[in-house]
């Protein structure tokens, strides 16, 4: 008696395995993607990273604001501020940001003062 | 540091420790003065008081208040006199009071003048007897005895400011004294002087706000007694730097009342701080408060 063994009809195996490779491609992607629109748009900032940004830059939308400190010196607009106002600067949590927040004075506050008057 | 709305104007609260405790009892202290106190509110004590046919039976409080007052009758030989409710209603100010509120036509009608000396303070009963034509009006040192009132209850330090009548204790919260600042009354967004204060209160009196027109004439709140009239001094304005709010209070408004050369006479026999700014715009400091900054000479 021969036994026969037939093959059973199930999907191609390969296509069941790669399921969870998908996955992990498409959130490694989805991480890069929000890493890369968070970065800042720096001169400065090395090739490869220079070098990637475009094809980002490529897929989403321009933003629709920017800190003015981010812009090139050259093309920064010329802002006219109130008296008693300035420019504020971001806090930012990276080496960049604690460099600069070391240079900046350490704000004085301002002793409360009491307002005599006839009422 | 909070501000809540009372006696007309805003106060404010800086405390350490638990400061909203600290503020609700503050806010009751003044909740329950303007309730017993006010002219203007027909159901108040004094509103009773001037009412009243006869010996009143006073409040404690009404009764202290009416001693404290009887005493600064005589510490200002009759300048700071409260028994002026009649004329104020006659001039005009007949309600409380708020930018045009008062305006009107020229007054004609001149009340009979009051004095509190005329008024019989019963130690041993605790009752008032008034003349029918003296009317009690409070509004001249009740704001001030209200802060003195409510700074017990700040724990250490901290600050009460009532439209301009404060009181400070200890230190600011930067650690340094209280800056006080004082208003030009030619210009409410400029001040004069920054002045430092440790502890103790202040208070200011001018013209320049709680002023009406009775036709085209300008009245204000500060009567003099003597002629039954708003005061026609010299002096835009009287700072007084004082141990309490109530005596800054008494002084500033005595000081304006008598203007410039008895005014500063008074207040140095009352050995106070003060800053009296004339009409000429010349400023004149008494005492040696502790200043930080001068904006004018």
């Amino acid at each position: 008696m021969t036994t026969t063994e037939r093959p059973s009809a199930t999907r191609d195996p390969r296509g069941a395995d790669l399921r969870p490779y998908l996955v992990a491609l498409l959130a490694t992607g989805y991480v890069l993607t929000w890493f890369l629109l968070d970065a800042p748009v720096a001169p400065s900032a090395p090739p490869s990273v220079g070098a990637a940004r475009p094809a980002v830059a490529a897929s989403r939308p321009a933003p629709s604001a920017v800190w003015i400190d981010e812009l090139p010196a050259g093309a920064r607009p010329v802002v006219s501020l109130p008296a008693g106002f300035r420019i504020a600067e971001r806090g930012r949590s990276d080496v960049v940001a604690t460099v600069r927040s070391a240079k900046a004075p350490a704000p004085v506050p301002r002793a409360h003062r009491i307002r005599t008057r006839s009422s | 540091m909070q501000t809540f709305r009372a006696m007309n104007t805003d106060v404010t609260v800086i405390a350490s420790g638990d400061e909203r405790a600290i503020v609700a009892a503050v806010a009751a202290t003044f909740s329950e003065a303007e309730q017993r106190f006010s002219r203007f509110l027909p159901t108040s004590e004094l509103s009773a008081l001037n009412r009243a046919e006869g010996p009143f039976a006073a409040s404690a409080e009404l009764f202290d208040v009416l001693v404290r007052a009887r005493a600064y009758v005589e510490r200002t030989d009759g300048i700071f006199d409260p028994a002026i409710g009649a004329t104020l209603v006659a001039l005009g100010y007949d309600r409380s009071f708020s930018p045009t509120a008062l305006d009107g036509p020229p007054r004609r009608v001149k009340a009979r003048s009051g004095r509190l000396r005329d008024v019989v303070l019963d130690v041993a009963r605790r009752t008032v007897t008034r003349p029918p034509h003296v009317w009690i009006d409070l509004g001249g040192m009740v704001k001030g005895r209200t802060v003195d009132l409510a700074a017990r209850r700040l724990a250490a330090a901290g600050a009460i400011d009532a439209g301009g009548d404060a009181v400070v204790r200890g230190t600011s919260p930067d650690g340094g004294p209280w800056l006080v600042e004082i208003e030009d009354p030619r210009d409410p967004d400029r001040v004069l002087a920054v002045v430092a204060v440790s502890s103790g209160a202040v208070a200011t009196s001018a013209a320049n706000r709680r002023r009406w027109r009775a036709g085209d004439r300008w009245r204000h709140h500060l009567v003099d007694p003597r002629t039954g009239e708003s005061a026609a001094s010299d002096l835009l304005q009287v700072t007084v730097f004082a141990p309490t709010a109530e005596e800054a209070d008494v002084l500033a408004k005595t000081a304006f009342v008598l203007g410039r050369a008895s005014g500063e006479a008074f207040l140095r026999r009352e050995d106070v701080g003060a800053v009296l700014v004339s009409n000429d715009g010349a400023t004149t400091w008494i005492g040696a408060p502790d200043v930080r900054e001068v904006t004018h000479a």
